[in-house]
């Protein structure tokens, strides 16, 4: 057998390395704003991003494990496991992919500071253009109607707008949901 | 700050791939040892985890590939471009692992004969899954890969698009300012409507129109890095038919 399992093993330890990392950044701002058992999916992200980097870390480990007289007949079937390149090109760009997120997250401090893996464009664009097709539209609309005089329809665009601003809250506060949060609540409990 | 991120990444690509495209390559599994002669059959479990975690994490894969493809983020999105690099190539190493495990059965089937596509070296790869540590930790990420699609699917309200996790902070400060400067105001306003103060109405409208305009140059202004100007709220699909 060649010594090309040492390419395995090094881009195996790349990979691991760069993915703890990952995991590491995702927990100190889980830890931090203590939301561990509050944001399961991103406690579960975080767990799961460092366990698959364990696993990689483990099979370089493993693998330098007959160097140093260690583990045996597993050492050295991860070594010759190594030894195939078709193993190396997608560990290779895994490894890439690895360094060139967490450089970028380091570089980013708006999503360093949270516990996002990453902010999706195209969803926060969707996000802007419900609130502006159910909410400012029909505000827009209820004063326009109120304005002129028309004061059922001014209701009507009014009643619409204010539960489509009421849905879009709930939705983003899961935290919250089911406590009472508008005026509207309040005046209503406190008349019980 | 692009070309730094294209450059690093060309630049490690280049540097990984040279030695395994060079001398190595060819000569890598010339001679592979002999397989012991009994494995373990936990292999099994490793293999059917290696599976798992194909499957879960090319799911993950995809639904960021799928973003970056519909909302043109190629260049524009680094972090998101890099996650998805990481989940589909860790899908793909897991599934080779799982191919090495099948070579013993399908190998002779189909006549494979290269040195890393025989039989004796399915069973080294068979041997290497049987290391209790390794085992444990591929179980333990297949399980928490299927956790995460089930977290996901109950708290899906709070997901969109490619977003692999949230952050409840920044979700709930988006709530509290949706809460406390629109929707507040428009009860506001609904109640003075009732009462037959139009003219209050009116003003309370005027504010959360402009409260709730805020928070949409909020959410689009931060990407582009300027205020909303006119068809800067239509998706690039939109953009293109037009």
């Amino acid at each position: 057998m060649s010594d090309g399992w040492i390419t395995g093993l090094v881009l195996n330890a790349i990979v691991g390395t760069a993915f703890l990392t990952i995991s590491l950044m995702l927990a100190v701002q889980l830890t931090r704003s203590r939301q561990w058992g509050a944001n399961p999916i991103g406690s579960v992200f975080a767990i799961l991003v460092g366990l698959c980097g364990a696993g990689h870390a483990l099979r370089a480990v493993l693998g330098v494990g007959p160097v140093l007289g260690l583990f045996g007949t597993t050492g050295l079937a991860m070594q010759v496991t190594f030894a195939d390149w078709h193993m190396w090109i997608p560990d290779a760009l895994a490894a890439a992919s690895g360094v060139f997120y967490v450089v970028g997250r380091i570089r980013d401090r708006d999503i360093l500071e949270t516990t996002r893996a990453f902010e999706d464009y195209r969803s926060r664009r969707q996000r802007a253009i419900e609130i502006h097709d159910t909410v400012v539209q029909n505000l827009l609309e209820a004063k326009l109607a109120l304005e002129r005089g028309e004061r059922e329809t001014a209701r009507e665009a009014l009643d619409e707008g204010t539960a489509a601003s009421k849905a879009i809250a709930s939705q983003r506060a899961p935290r919250a949901a089911g406590r009472s949060s508008t005026l509207e609540d309040a005046i209503q409990e406190g008349g019980e | 700050m692009r070309a730094i991120h294209q450059a690093t990444l060309l630049a490690l690509v280049a540097f990984l791939l040279a030695p395994s495209a060079g001398a190595h390559a060819l000569d890598a599994l010339d001679a592979t040892p002999a397989p012991p002669a009994e494995v373990s059959t936990w292999w099994i479990v490793g293999a059917a985890m290696n599976l798992v975690m194909l499957v879960t994490f090319s799911m993950i894969a995809w639904f960021m590939w799928k973003a970056i493809w519909e909302g043109d983020q190629w260049t524009s999105n680094p972090l998101l471009l890099g996650m998805a690099g990481i989940f589909t190539f860790c899908a793909l190493s897991h599934g080779i692992h799982f191919e090495h495990a099948m070579l013993p059965i399908y190998g002779p089937w189909l006549g494979l004969e290269a040195p890393n596509l025989s039989a004796e070296f399915g069973l080294w790869a068979r041997t290497a899954m049987t290391d209790p540590v390794l085992l444990s930790v591929d179980v333990a990420t297949a399980v928490l890969g299927v956790a995460y699609w089930r977290f996901r699917r109950e708290q899906g309200r709070m997901f969109r698009g490619a977003e692999l996790s949230e952050d409840l902070r920044v979700l709930e400060q988006e709530a509290r300012v949706m809460q406390d400067s629109v929707v507040q105001t428009s009860v506001e306003a609904q109640l003075l409507l009732e009462a037959g103060q139009d003219e209050e109405a009116v003003d309370r409208l005027e504010e959360a129109i402009t409260e709730s305009k805020g928070i949409v140059d909020r959410f689009f202004g931060e990407e582009v890095g300027h205020e909303l100007g006119p068809g800067d709220l239509s998706l690039p699909e939109a953009r293109s038919d037009a």
